[in-house]
């Protein structure tokens, strides 16, 4: 049995190629997950700072033609924690090549079924990143920074990457998380190492004006919390501003308190 | 009155309307602050489970209208406020920038005339795409009897327009809206309709085109302000549809408001309906339902225990049990419990494979619902229930929480 370290996408894919092209069974390989390793080598390393590819412009496998959904899947995948991820892929990819071209069709399959069910987790994922990251200002000796602290889940850096580099081209921004950030400087978008929560700039005032606006959403009428908490769990209330208003504005409906009147409009 | 306060009144104020959809087209994103995607982010939700995707406010809630339904008619004594357009403005684009919103929502009570106050929300969105390169989402309220240039500048400058229909018919308008005139509504539609799908055409034509409103029109219907049965809302709705090409048709299930009009109800309307009408909406537009097979003059209310596609179901067992190998896909959509996304899934699945049950549950189909009325490759005990009398029992959700939560979903997805 021959094993093989993995961290992350690009490794995996250079040791599949290698593996598919001298014709090693998924059987007789074993492909470990590094990633918890790797993430103490970064803390360490304060350099690793790359530019980032997005993940649409991943060339495919060239001496293998897979489709590109299958390559989608893994870029999404790679970023998940389930250690199993990298062998389940190389298994999947050896079915692909070897007789099932359209395995990934059949999506009660084991394999199929798990790697789905991976993907659409870091999928939410990057969509809870994109929808949950709140940044706040910073001035710096050379004008304003926008700056992000958010703990998603799973690896999603690259996923959300060219999302905030288009909505925010027009300024500079980082966004900070445990395992990886990014970082816009107007020019490039780079991914480096992650930082901890301490990192977080200080409230700005434009979240007060936020937090009233948030407040004044409240419907006493319609208060349904468990709703709420399925949306936005309380594991994100750290940083989302808005939340701190939440606990009295439930109080303040059990009080009998009528926040001010709703309307229609025109 | 400081900004935070406006902020309080005027967003409190806007907080009814239903429509949080942000989802548009793709926006080019060179140079400039934002974007908008084809499905939209919900950055926040309510204590009461709504999404929040825009920075939905009032520009003032003054009014000289009187709708009787609404708490900024000019015969209500609330304290009342109004922003500028700089305002506005500026609190969009510092909330933007700190990914709290996908954009701006701009409505408003009338403010000397319908004119008047158009010309002041055209004048926030023009200046947040002229001088700001603001790309984010804008939706604007086409305030009722504007004027139709007034309409052409707003589409040009909004990503999307809503007219309001208000009422589910031109009686109740007359009764609980004495100001608006459903004919006037309906033109401003109509007017909307015709632009956006001439802009559509010139940007096929040439991408240079300049767009019009290019995420499209929608509405929003007050309910059970007024006797009106589910079907007479289902019929406007699906007229609307159909005549004016909307995006949406929002319903609203109407709350009483202080000092309200003696003719209107005084408890609010259930939740339950509001998602029920959303249910059967989705039926009509991405299911192939028509409105008389959902309701009917005999049976003109939806029921309020069981979704419309259940109690559908439950009227025309002749019509089953479907055989999830062999069945088209429109009869597949029908089968209580089957979504279209697992439906495409079951036809891709199927031309590999038998499908058997437990692949239904690898799908995630609800089961307790899908089940007694489909034939699998293997053996289906439940399916012996489709003929007994306990069927609707069966079938029906659990617990009366789970619906509600349900209700906080059913805006955003509306799906069944
Ligand atoms: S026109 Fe609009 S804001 Fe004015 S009273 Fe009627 S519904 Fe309310």
């Amino acid at each position: 049995m021959e094993v093989h370290a993995v961290g992350d996408f690009e490794r995996w894919r250079t040791v599949a190629r290698a593996l598919l092209g001298r014709g090693v069974p998924p059987a007789d390989v074993d492909l470990t997950d590094t990633w918890q390793l790797q993430r103490q080598l970064d803390f360490g390393a304060a350099g690793g700072v790359e530019a980032v590819e997005p993940p649409a412009r991943v060339a495919p496998l060239p001496q293998f033609r897979v489709p590109q959904k299958f390559l989608r899947v893994a870029g999404t995948v790679a970023g998940h924690r389930a250690p199993a991820r990298w062998n389940v892929l190389y298994r999947v990819l050896w079915r692909l090549t070897h007789g099932a071209p359209k395995v990934l069709d059949i999506v009660t399959d084991d394999d199929v079924h798990c790697l789905r069910q991976w993907q659409h987790q870091v999928r939410r994922d990057a969509h809870r990143t994109k929808a949950f990251a709140r940044f706040r200002r910073v001035n710096a000796a050379d004008g304003d920074w926008y700056v992000a602290w958010h703990r998603p889940d799973y690896r999603v850096a690259r996923l959300v990457g060219p999302f905030f580099r288009d909505r925010f081209a027009a300024h500079r921004w980082s966004l900070l998380m445990p395992d990886e950030a990014l970082v816009w400087d107007q020019q490039v978008l780079r991914i480096g190492p992650g930082t901890g929560p301490s990192a977080t700039p200080r409230e700005d005032d434009v979240e007060l004006l936020w937090v009233r606006y948030y407040a004044a959403l409240f419907n006493p009428d319609r208060a349904n919390p468990r709703g709420m908490r399925a949306q936005m769990p309380v594991r994100y209330w750290g940083t989302l501003p808005e939340t701190r208003a939440i606990t009295s504005l439930l109080r303040g409906r059990v009080a009998g308190r009528i926040p001010p009147d709703a309307a229609r409009d025109g | 009155m400081d900004v935070a306060e406006k902020l309080e009144v005027l967003g409190g104020a806007a907080k009814y309307d239903a429509s949080c959809a942000s989802s548009g087209v793709r926006r080019s994103h060179s140079g400039g602050l934002g974007s908008t995607t084809p499905a939209g982010i919900c950055h926040s939700f309510t204590p009461d489970g709504r999404c929040v995707s825009l920075l939905k406010i009032l520009y003032t809630n003054h009014c000289i209208f009187d709708c009787h339904y609404c708490v900024n008619r000019r015969s209500s004594p609330i304290r009342r406020a109004q922003f500028t357009a700089a305002e506005v403005v500026r609190l969009t684009l510092e909330f933007y920038r700190r990914n709290y919103i996908e954009g701006l929502f701009l409505s408003s009570g009338i403010l000397r005339s319908p004119d008047y106050t158009m010309e002041q929300l055209t004048e926030v969105a023009r200046q947040l795409r002229q001088q700001h390169a603001f790309r984010g989402y804008i939706h604007l309220k086409a305030i009722p009897h504007c004027s139709r240039e007034l309409l052409a500048v707003a589409g040009r400058w909004a990503d999307r327009l809503s007219v309001n229909i208000e009422l589910p018919t031109p009686a109740d308008l007359a009764r609980l809206a004495p100001d608006k005139s459903g004919v006037r509504i309906e033109a401003s539609m109509q007017e909307v309709c015709a632009r956006v799908q001439s802009a559509r055409a010139a940007v096929r034509e040439s991408p240079r085109a300049i767009p019009f409103a290019p995420a499209g029109q929608s509405t929003q219907m007050i309910i059970g302000a007024t006797p009106s049965s589910d079907a007479d809302i289902l019929t406007t709705a699906a007229r609307l549809y159909h005549e004016h090409q909307l995006r949406r048709v929002y319903y609203s299930a109407f709350s009483p408001v202080p000092h309200a009009d003696p003719q209107l109800p005084a408890a609010p309307v259930p939740l339950v309906r509001e998602h029920r009408l959303y249910q059967a909406d989705w039926l009509l537009r991405y299911y192939g339902f028509q409105v008389e097979e959902l309701v009917s003059p005999q049976a003109p209310q939806l029921d309020l225990e069981l979704d419309p596609k259940q109690a559908w179901a439950l009227r025309h067992r002749d019509r089953f049990p479907v055989d999830v190998n062999r069945a088209e896909r429109e009869e597949l959509w029908r089968v209580p419990g089957l979504g279209v996304r697992n439906v495409q899934r079951i036809l891709v699945l199927r031309r590999h494979q038998a499908i058997r049950l437990q692949d239904l549950r690898r799908l995630r189909v609800a089961l307790r619902r899908a089940q007694p009325f489909v034939i699998t490759a293997d053996h289906n005990p439940a399916l012996a229930r489709l003929d007994g009398t306990e069927l609707a029992r069966t079938v029906q959700p659990r617990q009366r929480q789970l619906m509600l939560f349900e209700t906080s979903q059913s805006v955003v997805s509306g799906e069944l």
